[in-house]
């Protein structure tokens, strides 16, 4: 495919993810990031940290809302985490899925917990999905310069 | 796509350029003083147990010229600004496991005043010569405003606070506050 077509597709691609929320204005000072600070890679490199991270977080978050007595406060360190760094990446939806998780530890609302991890979940994965995507589409563009 | 996040954070630097810049003629220096300005060269240890907040924060202030170590815990953070040290500044995450911001804040601290102690007494390691007092301005970041008050900083002998992830404005803001300051001492 052509570059240009190749960076429509991007831009596309980034447009829906800011237009449904996906990722907000902190997504978008990391881009910046990369194009002002001549930091090739900055973005591939949080986006691929953030993942690696949340993959491990929500498998540890699992395994703890799993056990026979949950242990709130565990699961609470492990959401705070979670939020600090969707925070940073700017992915919006899972931080504010994080922010009513919270509440639910600190209410020791196990279902309530149960039912955040499946929403986090799935937010993680369209959202890791898209990071991919867009990674690939980057590297396509730039094996054409 | 026109980012208006961006652009608001252009104008507000824009206007604390404008502002600072009246002070930099007054002074006869010359030169803007934008973030790039203060924290051009400026050593910085930044700290946070988060892998992906250090990485995003550190990124940022490279961006303005600063030269960045990182720690990922409150232990590292004293080993590292254990005086005498090449830190010009450093920005501590508050909620850490093991020790947060505060308690290793508060140790620093310590070691800061048994140094200055030291000083006083003509007994200083010869790094310290010419120097009347050592202090390296501690910023806290931090997510939630509830959890870091400001009395609370001070309380720990913290210079302010910073939202994480950073916010251009008031980065400015708390980053000026000190690194002026320190002009002026000098």
């Amino acid at each position: 495919m052509a570059a240009a077509a190749l960076r429509e597709q991007l831009n596309a691609l980034l447009s829906s993810m800011f237009a449904s929320g996906l990722v907000d204005e902190q997504f978008q000072q990391l881009q910046m990031l990369q194009e002002d600070g001549g930091t090739p890679g900055f973005v591939a490199e949080v986006v691929t940290l953030f993942c690696d991270d949340a993959d491990r977080i929500i498998s540890e978050l699992a395994a703890l809302l799993d056990q026979p007595i949950v242990d709130f406060d565990k699961v609470d360190a492990y959401v705070h985490q979670l939020k600090g760094s969707s925070a940073s990446v700017g992915a919006q939806k899972v931080k504010f899925t994080c922010m009513q998780f919270r509440q639910l530890c600190q209410d020791k609302n196990r279902d309530g917990c149960i039912m955040a991890l499946a929403v986090v979940r799935n937010e993680f994965y369209d959202l890791r999905n898209k990071f991919q995507t867009m990674l690939q589409l980057e590297q396509q563009i730039q094996a054409q310069q | 796509m026109k980012p208006l996040r961006a652009s608001m954070l252009q104008v507000s630097l824009h206007r604390a350029l404008g502002g600072i810049d009246k002070l930099h003629c007054r002074n006869g220096v010359l030169g803007n003083s934008t973030l790039g300005s203060l924290l051009h060269k400026k050593r910085i240890l930044v700290v946070d147990d988060n892998i992906v907040n250090l990485k995003v924060a550190a990124g940022a202030l490279k961006k303005y010229g600063a030269e960045v170590t990182c720690a990922d815990s409150g232990k590292k953070a004293i080993t590292q600004l254990k005086p005498p040290h090449s830190f010009d500044a450093c920005f501590m995450d508050i909620q850490m496991p093991e020790m947060d911001g505060f308690e290793a804040t508060k140790r620093i601290r310590v070691m800061e005043r048994d140094l200055n102690e030291q000083i006083e007494r003509g007994e200083a390691p010869p790094e310290c010569a010419g120097l009347r007092q050592w202090r390296t301005p501690i910023l806290a970041m931090t997510a939630d405003v509830i959890q870091a008050t400001h009395e609370q900083c001070l309380k720990s002998e913290m210079d302010g606070y910073v939202s994480k992830p950073f916010e251009g404005e008031q980065l400015y803001r708390e980053v000026a506050r000190f690194f002026q300051n320190q002009d002026q001492v000098q």
